[in-house]
């Protein structure tokens, strides 16, 4: 079973995503800034980690470039989630080092279906 | 007895002598010439015993010689019949020349008498003695005395010849004497007569000349046309007694003849400028009068075709003369004289209205000149003044208006800087106006570099300003100013006269944009978020994944799912329209697959119909090869799929969308035709504004923004494509939108 690590302030939003890939059948572990979501991802080196972009303390950008600086996770996959959708705020999301750039708002549906093809190009079933 | 022989020859030589007294007494005192000849017969008579006598008359003028009546024993057809013309070499001419005394006793068959003619007379009358003394004048020879007796007779003897020469030789001074006097009564005569014609002439001459005075004089005596045309008027028609006189004048440029002046019974014309009449310029006496610049003199109009009577008026005029009002070959008016009588003008009269024509034709057209040199003065001051208010107004307007206008000469010198502009510029006027512009280039600083530029191109060559050319700058000045600045040139005929230059403080419309660009960023933001709450717990709860629903809570959620969806595009709309309009869209173009696009997006499409459950049958056959397009991959996708649901939205379940891919020369032309409800003529134009929606129920019915087609445009324009439609707006033929992206071409990449 696959691991996700999601970061989310909203906690609407938060809950909303984790009930959605649990329901999909994922492992979830839920964080509310950028810096716990560092600091977990340190822990369990999940196999996908979604990010919201605006959060207190780190915000997605930093969050994705620290992870991407860590040799052990440097590979694992990063998705933004964001209202944020100008072009020029994708370019940074997408320098960062993501692989996806998802715009709030997105249906659970569309969420589970980026969410699964992405694992399986990172070699998951 | 010789005493009482020569006694007797004494007694008859002094009888003679008596006679011959006598006779000078008697022929003293001749009334005429035919008085003359026949006081000569009667009184020689009696000194001769002549049966026949009378004068042979030489007359000069004929040649001829001719017997004069009376004629003392001869009938008068004889006297008639008697005559010799004395031809140039003739004999009658020796005999004639030699001036000698012819004496026969055998006048009938006389040689000389034959050669004058006279044996007729001789035959007729029975005459054998005959002398024909010769009436010899000073130098010439004025005819013979015949005196002539029959064969019973003696022959006149010597004495009676002597008598005879004596006799003539008086008679020829008498009668000499009484041609002249006879010449000189007639020279005196004809003197007198010739004295009195010319006397006549010389009235007349001293009349016309007094006339033609007095009507110079007057015409003379100012330049006010109207006194002085009826000054002359009433001159003339005293001198001419004329009863009604018109002066008609046909002005450049007017339709009909105009009434200058008139004098007479029926006074017509009462101001300076005269009387507009009905008649065209050619019409009536005084119209061919002009046309053909010629006098008429007319017995009675009546019969005359050259006069025209208007309908409904009449006239008592009969009489008329018409003389032309000319200057060198113009011909500019006509003068009419008229009299109730017939045939009251002469040719006199005529002649003196010619000459007074002339007069009258210099002060007309001097005064016509000084009319024409007044009006136009008059219209120059006019238009002068015109010219200042026009003037004064454009100042007053300039001055008032909020925008700063800059005005340049053909020099590029500022010849107007208005207070708009002062403030704007932050300038004083009084150091700008009548300063070239090059002066200030500073002072606008790096950012005004290409407005001075264009100014400076167009007054150095016109030619550069392209009909039509509209220079529209931003231009931010130092202190975080933002001024706009509109350019034209000002021509005329092609003449580059200078420039004007509008500017207006945009700072402020400025920031208000970019406060309208990031309130309309920040609330679709902040929208999106609790949106995205929505949309996922209903989906979920659609899903299943929290408990089933029964079908009215299915419903329900339904219609908040559809209702968020439409939040949600109305957001990404506002936000796309917020931030084309910004100018914060930036293309990022490259080499395009339109068939792979279109793929997708018919993708796209097959999930919408699904997700409907609304059935749509998509055809698109791409050609084997199309060229790739330059543009923005996500732009013309949402070009595409904005287009796309259009047709899907307002097609009928069923219905078939077709889309086709035309290369044309260097541009790509995408067709998307759908067999829905159509788009009316009316509203094809609207159909691009933003908001606009039309009327159409199963429009209103379905969910849209009305900001899509808004968004298509503006991407399309941002491509340099164009965007356009066709539809007969009748259901069931639909509609098809057509848009171009421009061909890739290597080089540019």
């Amino acid at each position: 079973m696959a691991k996700i690590l999601i970061a989310e302030d909203e906690q609407d939003i938060r809950d909303l995503i984790t009930f959605t890939l649990r329901f999909a059948g994922y492992q979830v572990t839920a964080t509310t800034d950028g810096e716990e979501a560092y600091q977990a991802a340190k822990d369990i080196l999940p196999d996908l980690i979604l990010l919201d972009v605006r959060m207190p303390r780190l915000n997605g950008y930093d969050a994705c470039k620290k992870i991407k600086t860590n040799d052990k996770m440097q590979h694992i996959p990063v998705v933004f989630l964001s209202a944020k959708g100008q072009e020029a705020e994708i370019q940074t999301g997408m320098d960062a080092g993501a692989t996806e750039y998802i715009i709030k708002p997105f249906s659970p549906d569309q969420l589970t279906e980026r969410v699964q093809a992405i694992l399986k190009n990172h070699g998951h079933a | 007895m010789p005493d009482s022989k020569q006694e007797s020859k004494a007694n008859s030589r002094s009888q003679e002598l008596a006679k011959l007294a006598q006779f000078v007494e008697d022929i003293n005192s001749p009334e005429s010439d035919n008085d003359l000849l026949s006081h000569l017969v009667e009184s020689i008579h009696p000194m001769l015993s002549a049966e026949f006598l009378g004068f042979l008359l030489y007359d000069s003028h004929h040649k001829e010689l001719k017997a004069k009546s009376p004629f003392l024993g001869l009938h008068a057809g004889v006297i008639d019949w008697t005559s010799c013309t004395i031809l140039p070499g003739s004999k009658a001419e020796d005999i004639w020349k030699s001036r000698e005394a012819i004496i026969t006793t055998k006048a009938h068959t006389d040689a000389r008498i034959r050669a004058l003619n006279l044996n007729h007379l001789a035959k007729a009358a029975g005459i054998k003695n005959m002398v024909l003394s010769p009436l010899k004048s000073n130098s010439h020879m004025l005819g013979y005395l015949l005196a002539g007796n029959n064969s019973n007779d003696p022959p006149f003897n010597h004495g009676d010849q002597e008598l005879l020469s004596v006799i003539a030789g008086m008679s020829a001074s008498l009668l000499e004497n009484a041609k002249l006097t006879y010449e000189n009564k007639n020279l005196n005569s004809s003197l007198e007569k010739r004295v009195n014609t010319r006397t006549v002439e010389l009235a007349r001459e001293h009349q016309r000349t007094e006339t033609l005075l007095r009507i110079i004089t007057e015409l003379s005596a100012s330049l006010d046309l109207e006194h002085v045309l009826n000054r002359t008027l009433q001159v003339l028609k005293e001198t001419i007694d004329a009863e009604q006189i018109s002066v008609l004048i046909h002005r450049p440029g007017e339709a009909k003849l105009r009434h200058l002046a008139s004098a007479g019974y029926m006074d017509v014309v009462h101001s300076s400028e005269g009387r507009v009449t009905a008649f065209d310029p050619g019409q009536g006496l005084a119209g061919w009068v002009i046309t053909q610049s010629q006098p008429a003199l007319i017995p009675n109009i009546l019969e005359d075709p050259r006069w025209t009577q208007l309908p409904e008026t009449a006239t008592d005029h009969r009489s008329a003369i018409g003389v032309p009002l000319a200057i060198g070959e113009e011909t500019f008016g006509a003068l009419l004289l008229f009299h109730r009588e017939v045939e009251h003008f002469s040719e006199d009269q005529l002649e003196l209205v010619q000459a007074a024509a002339k007069q009258m034709s210099i002060a007309v057209n001097n005064a016509e000149l000084y009319r024409l040199i007044r009006d136009q003065a008059e219209d120059l001051g006019h238009m002068f003044r015109e010219q200042q208010i026009e003037t004064s107004r454009s100042q007053a307007i300039l001055e008032a208006v909020a925008d700063g206008v800059i005005v340049t000469d053909a020099n590029r010198r500022i010849t107007l800087f208005n207070a708009a502009a002062e403030q704007i510029l932050r300038l004083d006027r009084t150091q700008i106006i009548d300063q070239s512009l090059s002066n200030f280039s500073g002072l606008f600083g790096q950012a005004a570099k290409t407005w001075m530029e264009t100014i400076q191109n167009w007054s150095k060559d016109p030619g550069t300003y392209q009909k039509g050319e509209l220079y529209t700058e931003q231009i931010n000045l130092d202190d975080e100013q933002v001024v706009s600045v509109h350019l034209s040139p000002v021509l005329m005929r092609g003449k580059f006269l200078g420039t004007v230059s509008i500017f207006r403080d945009i700072t402020h419309q400025v920031e208000v944009d970019r406060l309208k660009s990031d309130f309309v960023a920040t609330v679709s933001h902040e929208l999106r978020t609790p949106m995205t709450s929505i949309r996922g717990y209903v989906d979920i709860l659609l899903m299943g994944a929290a408990g089933s629903l029964n079908k009215q809570q299915a419903q329900f959620l339904g219609v908040v799912k559809r209702n968020t969806k439409q939040l949600s595009i109305l957001v990404n709309d506002l936000l796309d329209v917020s931030r084309i309009e910004s100018g914060k869209v930036n293309l990022n173009l490259q080499e395009l697959d339109i068939v792979e696009i279109i793929n997708e997006a018919i993708n796209g499409l097959i999930r919408l119909s699904k997700d409907e459950d609304k059935k749509m049958l998509v055809e698109f056959e791409p050609d084997q090869v199309t060229p790739a397009a330059l543009g923005d991959r996500d732009r013309v996708r949402q070009i595409l799929n904005n287009l796309l649901e259009n047709a899907f939205h307002y097609t009928p379940e069923g219905g078939v969308i077709k889309l086709r891919v035309l290369p044309q020369e260097d541009e790509v032309e995408i067709r998307v035709s759908d067999n829905g409800i159509g788009i009316p003529p009316e509203i094809q134009p609207q159909i691009f504004d933003r908001f606009y929606r039309g009327e159409h129920p199963d429009v209103l019915a379905t969910s849209g923004t009305g900001l899509g087609l808004a968004i298509v445009k503006s991407l399309v324009g941002m491509h340099n494509g164009r965007i356009w439609i066709e539809s007969s707006g009748l259901s069931g033929e639909g509609t098809t939108f057509y848009f171009t992206l421009p061909i890739y071409n290597n080089k540019e990449s």
